[in-house]
């Protein structure tokens, strides 16, 4: 994927503010964990907590991802034309 | 379609180039600057057929079911559907790159693709394309995106219709970057 200096920087800025503040971590346990909670409970939303900080920093590239992946279609559609071209598709 | 035979040097070329996926444009340029002058025309007329033959393929990829409230989308006087104008677009996009690439005006790129889907065409005759792929490759052939650069310039626009859809995007990413 080629670098995009927005995208990577809105990336990146995601990531170290959700992960390293523990923002989704501080607001899953303030809202959905009470003191006399299960173990259980506990873990499965630290868990989807842990899941949705990695998740946040991965938007701008969900956000930019159909773009990329025309551009891609036509880069295979280019390669197995050149294949068939010069080597009969093999 | 039968094998293609030219000089060992630009199928390496266009190989490398093909090879690199979406930094296919660098490449190229690299390519081209390597190789011997002599054999420029030859890579330029390669690369414009394969290109030119690209933009059938992937107008021919099956698409997605459209949705009922779905425009068709205006390009070069042919109307697609909104993934194929998508793909269209991006196309068109990418062609801006590939002459910067072969180092060649966006008008002399645009006569050398009218020439390679000259030579797609007669190439596939008798393969079933789309109507859509066939009518795009005939306005193309006959040097549709000529007007387009043209137009880019202050005349008509390439989309050429008053309908909505992609329209906007389609313009913004034109060929030459003229008008946006």
């Amino acid at each position: 994927m080629k670098f995009s200096p927005l995208r990577d920087l809105a990336g990146g800025l995601i990531g170290a503010f959700s992960g390293g503040v523990g923002l989704v971590g501080v607001a899953a346990k303030k809202f959905f964990v009470a003191a006399d909670d299960s173990f259980t409970k506990k873990f499965l939303i630290g868990l989807a907590a842990t899941a949705l900080t990695g998740g946040a920093a991965l938007l701008p590239y969900l956000v930019t991802a159909p773009g990329q992946q025309t551009k891609a279609e036509l880069a295979v559609a280019r390669s197995s034309i050149v294949g068939d071209r010069y080597d009969g598709g093999e | 379609m039968a094998v293609v035979h030219v000089d060992p040097r630009v199928v390496t070329a266009v190989k490398a180039w093909a090879a690199a996926g979406v930094e296919g444009a660098a490449m190229l340029a690299e390519q081209r600057r390597a190789l011997d002058p002599l054999l420029l025309p030859t890579l330029i007329g390669e690369v414009a057929e394969i290109t030119a033959e690209q933009l059938l393929v992937v107008l021919d990829r099956p698409t997605a079911p459209p949705r009922r409230d779905e425009r068709p989308v205006p390009f070069l006087g042919v109307e697609l559907s909104q993934e194929q104008g998508r793909r269209a677009a991006a196309w068109l996009d990418e062609q801006r790159d590939n002459a910067k690439a072969l180092s060649l005006a966006p008008e002399a790129w645009s006569e050398q693709l009218a020439d390679g889907m000259r030579r797609v065409l007669e190439r596939m005759r008798g393969r079933s394309l789309s109507s859509t792929a066939s009518a795009l490759g005939s306005t193309v052939a006959d040097g549709a995106l000529r007007g387009a650069t043209r137009g880019f310039d202050g005349g008509a626009d390439p989309t050429s219709s008053t309908k909505a859809g992609l329209r906007g995007a389609l313009s913004a990413r034109a060929f030459g970057n003229k008008k946006q």
